[in-house]
Formats: structure tokens, C-alpha cells, sequence
């Protein structure tokens, strides 16, 4: 029934990206266990299809807009238009906080724009994957073939086409008992191509290994000019024995973007993680997050902010696996819905036989301030032992009316008041994050959203 | 008969079996009661569940007979239809069940135990009416669910008036002071106190001194490391408070027989 | 918790097991167009609904039995299934009244608890007793009449009053609905009817009391419940079966309308044979049940407590679309041994100021398998809908399983929903606090859980709501050690 029912347009897409995959594996000289990873990525990606909103995990998000869209993947070369205007948009940046200092990956369409090295710890290791793949493949390979190998039970489209286009993205190695002080920060910036032909499109791959005791922050940011473009990026983190990483995800493309992130983290014992997603829209944006507390004592935090004004899709997917005991979880997300935007957020936590004493919540709460946007929410918990304490609730509803006059008695317009009221609502996440200069950039990009939407006609 | 005879008593805990009790020793008479104090960690809570039949400890040495009968031989709830009591030091709560109606089923187990005609509710509601004017309980807590949103000082006075309802042959409270300001105190200590009858039994086990300017004890010992150390009257309490538990520490461990002693005096 | 404790409870046998002898009518196994005339013939029913079957049957053969519940039991062959049983009367046609009914039969609802005798029923309850295929008795008919009220089995409904019949049936679950719907549609035997007419408050509590008894047969009944404006009813269910090593299918239908102003209370204390200690036999339990609140104002409710059957796959579900129309749905499902649960509800909120709520208690022992399934829906034009959803489970041993999926789907800003969940276990210190007062661990679980589902329980009318009670203490036995 699910295969059947997909639409022609579902279809067609996948032969498109097919033909562009195969000509992409061909083009590049690789070893042949990168071959093969990349032809069985097409094969797979192939057989199994966009997803249809009849897989369960895709209910709520139909992916033909993209399906029917031709993107293409940019030559090696980055043009001197792209490069002036990424320069124009890091630069921009730059005045908004975030600090000279730290060791910086750029990346437009995908391709590397610079390195930053900045004041990086000694012996990590913070490199971009093509240098890797064309100097020492030997160091990724295994961990490649064994994500690919994971995948190809869990029926991944996304992650088997990233697998078919694997090229660029960031290796980061943090060996033991080493705590990387700045955050290291991967930027990558789409702009219009200046070349003719279809917008682009950019598979990126990361891949984290953190040793014993080690921690270290990590900031990615995928910010947009406008321009349509799809990215299809995936971060895949080992966290060895009490390490720590701390994840910002910043996604703030441009109203014509296509974006679907995964980022996955494997614990091992007493590892920890906390994860930090903002998604401010593009035209259909997929956020997926897989915990997997492998390890016992784990914890892992994800917070998300997601907001979506008309035209734009926002869909917050997390996944916290509580395989061994004593392990944590907490997780709180909210969405902010306006104009006819559509969020949804599907949160999933299972606890396994095995793990004992599980200590997870989760929370979601949704806003909505306009009469046309919408929202799903699929909060699910799967608990197979009794000796834990789980919970999980979820909200959504307008602004309350009651906080609305309150600050009108106290002077303030109606649209002051909402605004002021939504930027509370979202701030909480904000005020979540550690760095001090990644949350003023966003404190100043979330009150630059509030009141344009809010001086919108439809909401007086 | 004695109430209780505790003789030797070693207990660990079952988890990891680090041993808690060294060698207790003790004997309550009917109608002493007797103080149980010492530093945190000594051991207290522990012989306090031990007794109780907690699970989760060990016994590995000794004995405890309750009226003659093999204490340690009997599940939890079979001692308390005997009739011992422990007052706990963090009471339950059961969303839910309401206060009445739990008690009334505790109640009504405990009399079917002794050969007594189950109460109906007419006549428990009449004995409970009766006895939460001991503890100066409001009539909405008793409708409420078994301590759930009680202040800790309700929540004191509840297991007082399970004391006063289930009419034990020993009771054991397990450190009522904790957490109460001083009328909180006052009133739970007032309803213990009405409770001396020369017959029941009673090991009152606190941490200060204070709970024993209300409830006044026949015998005081004093725990330390698994061991009751030291054994008196009502002034050794006070001599502690002054001096210190650390006075008591330095002192060489008082021998079996001494504690026989003092608490046979 | 002790193996000693969880051994000494593990005795309790299921009480309604027993089969009762008396001879019945059986046609063979397997389902055919002829099996849906046959039973429609021996039903003697207007050539409408012989179509009406005919066209859900026809369906029904273009559908796919559905996978997507958390519930897992192998295929069922629909040709073994015998889909109609009836007892045989040694008298001519259906009993007119009680005085007709076969000894044994009454013997059996005696032995079961249910009074058929209405001059021993003190608590005013009218009883309609379906075993197999048929209705057996109605009670309290002509008192009912009195008013108005129509409470009558399905059969005499369609041969009584064919114009409410046609009017309804299928008018909240279309015979295409689903799987087991079209199934239901094109064999239904027999099952309840009631009509409330207009401002008529119904005086006493409606109930059916089903009965699986042949071996090898599927019930698949249907009720249809119609309350007019502002009438008022309650009604109950009540379902047992007997003990068998094969697993037996109950696919029924349940449909209710509530008009302006009227108000359904549906109550459902579901027995069905459970199976086994280790999973064998037991009643597969595969439901549909859905409310519509037609008229401005009306409210549906929802009661429900699920201790039977191997297999409980069921949403009972209201489809608020007058204005300020209310739903309810409070359920309490236990799983023990092998059970599986796939339980909840949908509540769709279409029409305007429309209200729900939803209070859910899973309780998971032994290998039990409990899941609460449910959907919230408001849709564009359901300004100022609220729901509030409390979804809660109990764990008991750490070999049973509690899943909790909300779906929750917003179509108009002025919406407010609230979920909540939570998942624990009987606290140590919960048992041992209770121990120490005396219970024995058996009644420390019992009050435990009896506190646990108590929002729902209270639901419950008086009559039943006791009867609840016990049944949760007793299906929980052999969970705890």
C-alpha cells in the first residue's frame, strides 16, 4: 500500500538524482570502498524513494515540492560571485557576535570557501572531509562503512543519498581528556550559483569522533541569500566514554531553501550531549535528531525553537533511544507558527528492557498566531521496563489573552504586547544556550522576526 | 513478656551488602519507652526497618523476637497485624486512595487478624472522628489521597494518627521530628503522648534532643556505627545535646551486658 | 517484590470460563455472498439490508486487514470462522418474553451475575442478554416503552421500526469504514437498539450483556444508540466468554447519535476471555465504536475499562461537529500475561466551541503490552475547540511493555490542547508503606491500582463501578512478586 500510492512526482525526482549521482561517483577517484559506499547509496536510495506521507515518519511533510524541484550539484570551482557574496553574508556575521577567535570550516554550496583556523586546541583534529577522503581515506573509512551499513536496515532515503553524493563536510577528532575551549564553527552559506542551470543542491557529511573525557561545542549554521537550494546534511558524532559535546544548530536559510539535517549521536558510558536547534523556515525544512544512549549513565538535552511564517514548512523529528540503564533525557521544543506556516513536531522516546532506572522527559509546546498556520505534534513514549520514570506533554494553543491585556494596561500596543509575549515564548530555548555571543546573534535574529509578523493585518 | 528482645542484631544491606548494624542489643518492656539517638549514619533508619521487615536489608547475625515469636521470620505485614508500628520518617503517598478508606482497610485487616469484628463505616468513621482530634487533623485531609500534597507537617501527624487508629503494641517512630517547626511538633508529640497507656511499647528514634523535651523517655541509647554505645535515662539526651555526638564517639563501647542493664533498670 | 508473593498469586482462574450445553443452531464455517444471505434470511430481513450487507461484503473483499496496530497475532483465516450461531428454542420463533426463555439460558446469565429475572433486579437496570448470534432477552421493555424509549434487540428493531434503522444504521461508521467495520456490516447478527426520543431523560441505566458461547464462532453485534434532543441515557456493556485454547474474533460495530441537547453515556466493562498464563486462547477483541455528536450542545462520553481478551484493538471515538458539542473518553486498560492492548480514541473536533477530554490509565503486567493510541483533531473551522488529554501508565514487573502515541493535529489558531503523560511503577516504598500498615502485597497492588485508575472508575455508574473495581484486583493476580 505505501509503495503503490506514491505520487508520479515522488518518482520522477529519484531518477533525476539518480543519473546525477552516478555521473558524480564517476567523475571522482576514489578508493574502492568509497565507490562501493556510494553506489550502494544509489541503489538504495533508488529502490527505497522520497518518502510518501504514508511512511509514518513522513505523515505530516509531503516532500513533492522538492521531488518536482531540479536541483543540481555545482562544479568543484567556486565562482568569484559566489565567493563575493558569501564573503558579504560572513561578513555580516561577523558584526552580529561571533567572536575571530574560534576555528572556522566556511563552506558556499557547498564547496570549502576558507579555513579559519582561529586558536585551536592542540591535537583536535578539525578538517574538511574531501582533504580527508583525498589524503587519508584510511582514517574515515570505517566509521563511513559502518554508519552506510547501519542505514541500509533502517530504509534512510536522505542518509543512502548522502551516502551517494559523499564529497565535502567536516572531520573533527577530539582525543582524550582534551576539552576544546572555543567552539569550533562550520558555516555554510548558500548563494545564488552565478552560473546558469538549476539551483544547487549540497550533501554534506560530518563526522564527529570524541575520545574518553573530552568535550567540545560545536556550531553549525546554514544561512541562505535567498537563493532556492536543498541540503541534505548529516552529522554522525561517536561520544567515547564521558565525553561531552554540545551541539548549536543554526538553520536560517532563506524563504526558497530546502534543508533536511540529521544529526545522530552514539554514547558510550557517561557520555552526554545537548543539542541546540533553531530553524527559522525555509520553504520545507526537515530537522531530524537520533540519540542513541547506547552507554549506561548517558544523558543527552535537545532543545528546539522552530518558527515558520506562510509558505514555509518546518518539521522537528527526534528520536531518544534509552537502551542502558541509569541513562537521562530531556527534551523540550516549541514551535512558533505564523501566517499559514506549518510546524510539526514528532518526538519519540523508547526505553529498552535493559534500561533501568530511565529518567526522560519531554515537552512540547506550540504558538500560534495567525488564523491559517497549522501544527502536528506526535509526542510518543515506548517503555518496555517498569523501573523508570518517563513523561511527556505537549500544548499548543494562541497567546494568552489575559497576558495580551495585562500588557495593554500597562501601556503597551497590542502588537507590542504580542511581540513581546512571543519573544518570552521563545527566548527560553535562547536562554538555554552556553555561549553568550551565539545567544545575543540570536536574541537579534528572533526579535527580527517578532514584529514584521506581527504588524501582519491578519493578526490585529 | 518482654515486648521486644533484640539480641546481637547484624544487618547489611542487600544491594551491595555493606554491613549497617554491628551487634544490636535491647530490650522494650511493656510500656517503656525508649529513645533511640545517634549521628546521621549510625544506623537508626536502619534497625527501624529492619524491625518493620523492610526489604531490602539482610540479617546476618542475631535475633528479635517480638512477644516471644521469631520477628525476623515474619513479612512485613504479618508484623504489623501483630502489631508493631513504624511511624516513617518520608510517608508514602498513594495517589488516588483516599486517607479514610485506606485506613479503614488497614484497620479492618489488622482487627480481622486479632479475631475482631471488621468495623463498618459508620463505627470507623465514629473511631477516626475520635482520633484525629489527638492530632488535631482536618476532616479534608482524611478525604484526601494518603499523603499526597500534604505539608510535611500533615504528613507527621497522618502517621501519628495511623498510630492512634491501629492501636500497636509497639511503636516505633522513625525520626516524627524531622522537617516540623515547633507546633507541628508540639501537636505530634501531644498525640504520641496520649498514647502511653503503661502498655504499649515505644522506640522513639530522632537525631536532637528537642522531640524529647516533648516526648519525655524512660531510656535513652545512643547508636553509633552500627552499636548502641551508650545507654541512661532522659539526661543522657541532655548531657548529648550539650557535649556533642563526637563525646560520645571517643567513649570505649559499652559492653552487651551494660545496655541489658540499663534498659532492665 | 518477591517470587514468593508473585507465586502465591498466580492461582486465580478466569470465573466466566465455563461452557454452558444447550443446543444451537450453526451454520458452517466460512463466508461467502451465500453466508450473508443465509443469515440475512434466517433473520428474515428486508431486501434493503440484505443489500446493504451484500454491498458492505462486497467491499470488504477489496480491503487489506490492517497491520499498523502495536499488536502482533497470526493471520486469522476468515473461512474457519463460523458466522452464525444462535440457540435453538424449543419453542416457535424468538422468545416474547422472559417467560420463553430456555431454562438454561437463564441458568447461564445467572451463573454470570446478570439477572434476567426482573422482579430480582434491585438496581434498575434493563438488561438486553446477546449470546452467539442472537438477542435472548430483553428486559424492562414494556416499562421503557412507558416513555417511548425503543430498547430492543437489533433484529426486532429492523423488523419493528426499519425506518430508524434505515435512518442510522452506518450513518457514524459507513459499512466501508474499515476492515473489521465492512466485516461486521456484511454479517452483523444481532445486538442492541436504542431510541431515546425527544426530552425524554431514559430512567433507567440501558445495559447488554454479550456472551461468546459456541466454539469456532466470531460475534460480531451491533448497537446502535440514536438519543433525540435533549434526551438523556446511560448505557453499559458487559461481555464475557468462555474459556478455549483457539482464539475467537469479536469484530462489533457500535454507533451512536446524539441530536441537539442529548447526552450519551456509554459504559464499557469489557471480560472477554483473555487466554492463559502462557498466551493461548483468548477473545481477539477488534472494535469499532464511534459517536456523533450531530446536534448543538450534545455530549458524548466514553467510559471504558478493558481487562479481557487476548487481543483489545479499539478506538471509541466522538465526532464533535454541532456547536459546543462535548466528548468524552476515559478508559482504563490492563494487560496481564500475554495481552496485548491498542487502545484509545479519536476526537474530531469539526463543529464550533467544541470540547474534549481525554483520560487514558494503561496498566502493564507480566508481558502485557498496552498502547494508547489516540488523535486529536481540530479542524478549520472548530474556533475556540479545547481538549485536554492525560494519558498515564502503570508498569508492574519488568517484562511488560507501555506505549503512549498521541497524534495531535491542528487546523485553527484558536485552538487549545493540552497533553500530558506519565509513565511509573508500584513504588517500593508504595508496597512497603502499605504492608506496613497491615494489607497483604496482593491488596497493597489492588488499592495501589484501584487509586491509579480511579478518574476513570468514578466515570463509572454506581452499579458498575464496584464490579470494576474487583475485576481490576482480580486480573492483576499473578502479576505481583
Amino acid at each position: 500500500m505505501t509503495r503503490a500510492a506514491r505520487p508520479t512526482a515522488l518518482h520522477e525526482g529519484v531518477a533525476t538524482l539518480a543519473e546525477a549521482a552516478a555521473d558524480f561517483a564517476a567523475a571522482r577517484h576514489s578508493p574502492p570502498w568509497l565507490q562501493k559506499l556510494r553506489r550502494s547509496g544509489i541503489a538504495a536510495f533508488e529502490r527505497l524513494g522520497f518518502p510518501s506521507t504514508y511512511d509514518e515518519e513522513w505523515r505530516f511533510t509531503n516532500l513533492a515540492p522538492l521531488a518536482r524541484s531540479p536541483f543540481s550539484l555545482l562544479p568543484d570551482d567556486v565562482t568569484l560571485a559566489e565567493r563575493t557574496a558569501a564573503f558579504e553574508l560572513e561578513a555580516r556575521l561577523g558584526t552580529i557576535g561571533f567572536s575571530a577567535s574560534e576555528p572556522r570550516l566556511s563552506f558556499v554550496n557547498g564547496r570549502l570557501l576558507r579555513r579559519s583556523p582561529g586558536d585551536l586546541t592542540a591535537g583536535v583534529l578539525f578538517e574538511c572531509m574531501k582533504d580527508v577522503l583525498a589524503t587519508s581515506p584510511e582514517r574515515v573509512e570505517r566509521a563511513l562503512v559502518a554508519r552506510a551499513a547501519e542505514r541500509d536496515h533502517s530504509e534512510h532515503f536522505f542518509g543512502s543519498l548522502g551516502d551517494a553524493f559523499l564529497d565535502e563536510g567536516v572531520v573533527l577528532h577530539v582525543p582524550a581528556n582534551t576539552s576544546v575551549t572555543e567552539p569550533l564553527f562550520i558555516l555554510h552559506v548558500s548563494t545564488p550559483a552565478g552560473r546558469a542551470g538549476a539551483p544547487s543542491m549540497v550533501h554534506t557529511r560530518n563526522l564527529f569522533t570524541f575520545e574518553e573525557n573530552s568535550s567540545a561545542t560545536v556550531i553549525e549554521a546554514y544561512f541562505g541569500a535567498g537563493a532556492p537550494s536543498f541540503t541534505n546534511a548529516r552529522t554522525e558524532v561517536d561520544l567515547g566514554r564521558n565525553a561531552r559535546l554540545h551541539h548549536i544548530k543554526l538553520q536560517l536559510e532563506g524563504p526558497e531553501a530546502f534543508h533536511v539535517g540529521h544529526l545522530s549521536v552514539a554514547h558510550a558510558v557517561g557520555a552526554t550531549s545537548a543539542s541546540h536547534v533553531f530553524s527559522f523556515g525555509g520553504r520545507l525544512v526537515r530537522n531530524e535528531i537520533a540519540m542513541d544512549l547506547a552507554g549506561e549513565g548517558a544523558g543527552t538535552e535537545l532543545y528546539g525553537l522552530f518558527c515558520a511564517n506562510s509558505g514555509q514548512h518546518v518539521d522537528c523529528h527526534t528520536l531518544i533511544d534509552h537502551v542502558s540503564p541509569r541513562a537521562n533525557s530531556v527534551e523540550l521544543y516549541k514551535g512558533v507558527l505564523d501566517g499559514t506556516g506549518r510546524g510539526v513536531f514528532d518526538g519519540k522516546i523508547v526505553v529498552r528492557p535493559g534500561a533501568v532506572r530511565t529518567d526522560a522527559r519531554q515537552t512540547n509546546r506550540n504558538l500560534i498566531l495567525s488564523d491559517s498556520a497549522l501544527v502536528d505534534s506526535k509526542p510518543q513514549l515506548e517503555i518496555h521496563n517498569n523501573d523508570v520514570r518517563c513523561s511527556h506533554g505537549s500544548t499548543t494553543g494562541r497567546l494568552d489573552a489575559d497576558a495580551v491585556f495585562y500588557l495593554r494596561s500597562r501601556g503597551l500596543s497590542p502588537e507590542a504586547a504580542r511581540a513581546l509575549l512571543t519573544y518570552a515564548f521563545g527566548s527560553e530555548l535562547i536562554e538555554k544556550v552556553g555561549s553568550a555571543d551565539v545567544r545575543a546573534f540570536l536574541e537579534g535574529h528572533l526579535r527580527a522576526w517578532l514584529p514584521a509578523n506581527l504588524a501582519a493585518p491578519e493578526n490585529r | 513478656m518482654n515486648l521486644l528482645e533484640i539480641t546481637n542484631l547484624h544487618a547489611s544491606i542487600e544491594e551491595d551488602g555493606h554491613e549497617i548494624l554491628k551487634g544490636i542489643d535491647l530490650v522494650i518492656r511493656p510500656g517503656e519507652v525508649h529513645a533511640l539517638m545517634g549521628p546521621n549514619g549510625s544506623g537508626k533508619s536502619t534497625l527501624a526497618h529492619v524491625l518493620s521487615g523492610r526489604p531490602g536489608y539482610v540479617v546476618t547475625q542475631g535475633s528479635a523476637r517480638f512477644l516471644g515469636m521469631d520477628l525476623l521470620a515474619m513479612p512485613a505485614e504479618m508484623r504489623a497485624r501483630e502489631g508493631i508500628f513504624l511511624a516513617f520518617q518520608y510517608p508514602v503517598e498513594i495517589p488516588g486512595v483516599s486517607n479514610t478508606y485506606f485506613l479503614r482497610t488497614a484497620v479492618n485487616t489488622v482487627r480481622k487478624h486479632r479475631g475482631q469484628p471488621e468495623l463498618d463505616a459508620i463505627d470507623f468513621l465514629a473511631l477516626l472522628d475520635e482520633k484525629a482530634k489527638l492530632v488535631e487533623m482536618e476532616e479534608t485531609l482524611l478525604n484526601r489521597s494518603v499523603n499526597e500534597g500534604f505539608s510535611g507537617g500533615e504528613k507527621k501527624r497522618n502517621e501519628v494518627l495511623q498510630m492512634a487508629v491501629l492501636d500497636p503494641k509497639l511503636a516505633i517512630l522513625d525520626e516524627t521530628d524531622s522537617g516540623l517547626d515547633i507546633d507541628a511538633l508540639r501537636v505530634a508529640a501531644s498525640g504520641v503522648n496520649a498514647l502511653r497507656d503503661g502498655a504499649r511499647g515505644m522506640l522513639v528514634i530522632t537525631h536532637y534532643q528537642r522531640l524529647l523535651d516533648y516526648i519525655i523517655p524512660d531510656f535513652v541509647h545512643v547508636l553509633s556505627d552500627g552499636k548502641i554505645v551508650k545507654s541512661g535515662d532522659k539526661n543522657l539526651a541532655k548531657e548529648l545535646e550539650a557535649k556533642g555526638y563526637s563525646w560520645i564517639e571517643k567513649e570505649p563501647p559499652a559492653t552487651a551486658s551494660a545496655v541489658a542493664g540499663a534498659a532492665a533498670r | 517484590m518477591s517470587d514468593a508473593v508473585l507465586d502465591t498469586l498466580t492461582r486465580q482462574e478466569y470465573p466466566h470460563g465455563f461452557v454452558t450445553d444447550i443446543d444451537t443452531d450453526v451454520i458452517p464455517a466460512g463466508l461467502s455472498e451465500d453466508v450473508v444471505r443465509l443469515i440475512s434470511n434466517k433473520k428474515g430481513e428486508p431486501e434493503w439490508l440484505l443489500d446493504w450487507r451484500l454491498k458492505a461484503y462486497r467491499h470488504w473483499l477489496t480491503m487489506v486487514e490492517p497491520k499498523w496496530a502495536r499488536v502482533t497475532y497470526p493471520p486469522i483465516d476468515y473461512q474457519k470462522i463460523v458466522y452464525y450461531a444462535a440457540p435453538r428454542s424449543s419453542k416457535e420463533g424468538a422468545p416474547k418474553s422472559l417467560a420463553d426463555v430456555e431454562p438454561e439460558l437463564l441458568a447461564m446469565y445467572e451463573k454470570l451475575g446478570v439477572p434476567l429475572k426482573e422482579r430480582e433486579i434491585l438496581a434498575g437496570v434493563a438488561v438486553d442478554a446477546v449470546i452467539d448470534s442472537v438477542s435472548v432477552a430483553t428486559t424492562f421493555k414494556e416499562k421503557l416503552a412507558s416513555v417511548g424509549i425503543i430498547f430492543c434487540s437489533f433484529s426486532e428493531a429492523v423488523r419493528e421500526h426499519p425506518d430508524l434503522v434505515k435512518k442510522y444504521l452506518g450513518s457514524v461508521v459507513p459499512s466501508s469504514d474499515n476492515f473489521f467495520a465492512a466485516l461486521n456490516s456484511a454479517v452483523f447478527s444481532d445486538g442492541s437498539f436504542c431510541f431515546i426520543p425527544k426530552g425524554v431523560r431514559c430512567p433507567m441505566e440501558l445495559s447488554t450483556y454479550f456472551r461468546i458461547n459456541q466454539a469456532d464462532t466470531g460475534q460480531f453485534e451491533r448497537t446502535l444508540i440514536v438519543a433525540e434532543q435533549g434526551a438523556v441515557v446511560s448505557y453499559l456493556e458487559g461481555c464475557t466468554a468462555p474459556k478455549r485454547d483457539t482464539n475467537q474474533l469479536h469484530a462489533a460495530v457500535v454507533e451512536l447519535v446524539a441530536l441537539d441537547d442529548a447526552q450519551i453515556k456509554y459504559s464499557t466493562v469489557q471480560n472477554w476471555y483473555p487466554g492463559d498464563r502462557e498466551g493461548k486462547g483468548g477473545i481477539y477483541n477488534f472494535v469499532t465504536k464511534r459517536g456523533k455528536c450531530a446536534g448543538r450542545n450534545s455530549r458524548i462520553s466514553w467510559t471504558q475499562v478493558e481487562t479481557g481478551s487476548a487481543i483489545t484493538w479499539k478506538y471509541p471515538s466522538c465526532i464533535l461537529l454541532g456547536d459546543g458539542s462535548v466528548g468524552a473518553f476515559y478508559s482504563v486498560a490492563l494487560t496481564n500475561n500475554y495481552q496485548q492492548a491498542d487502545t484509545g480514541t479519536k476526537m474530531i473536533h469539526i463543529g464550533k466551541n467544541t470540547r474534549s477530554t481525554i483520560v487514558s490509565k494503561g496498566i502493564s503486567a507480566g508481558h502485557g503490552q498496552n498502547t494508547y493510541r489516540g488523535a486529536v483533531t481540530i479542524m478549520k473551522n472548530a474556533e475556540g475547540a479545547r481538549n485536554y488529554s492525560q494519558c498515564d501508565s502503570l508498569l508492574i514487573g519488568d517484562q511488560c511493555g507501555a506505549h503512549t502515541f498521541p497524534y495531535i493535529e491542528v487546523k485553527n489558531s484558536s485552538a487549545t490542547l493540552e497533553h500530558e503523560a506519565s509513565t511509573s511503577k508500584i513504588g517500593e516504598d508504595q508496597l512497603f508503606y502499605c504492608r506496613q500498615r497491615g494489607l497483604s502485597a496482593e491488596d497493597a497492588v489492588s488499592l495501589i491500582v484501584n487509586g491509579f485508575a480511579k478518574r476513570v472508575l468514578k466515570e463509572l455508574p454506581m452499579e458498575f463501578a464496584v464490579e470494576a473495581q474487583k475485576l481490576l484486583g482480580v486480573s492483576l493476580e499473578g502479576s505481583v512478586g
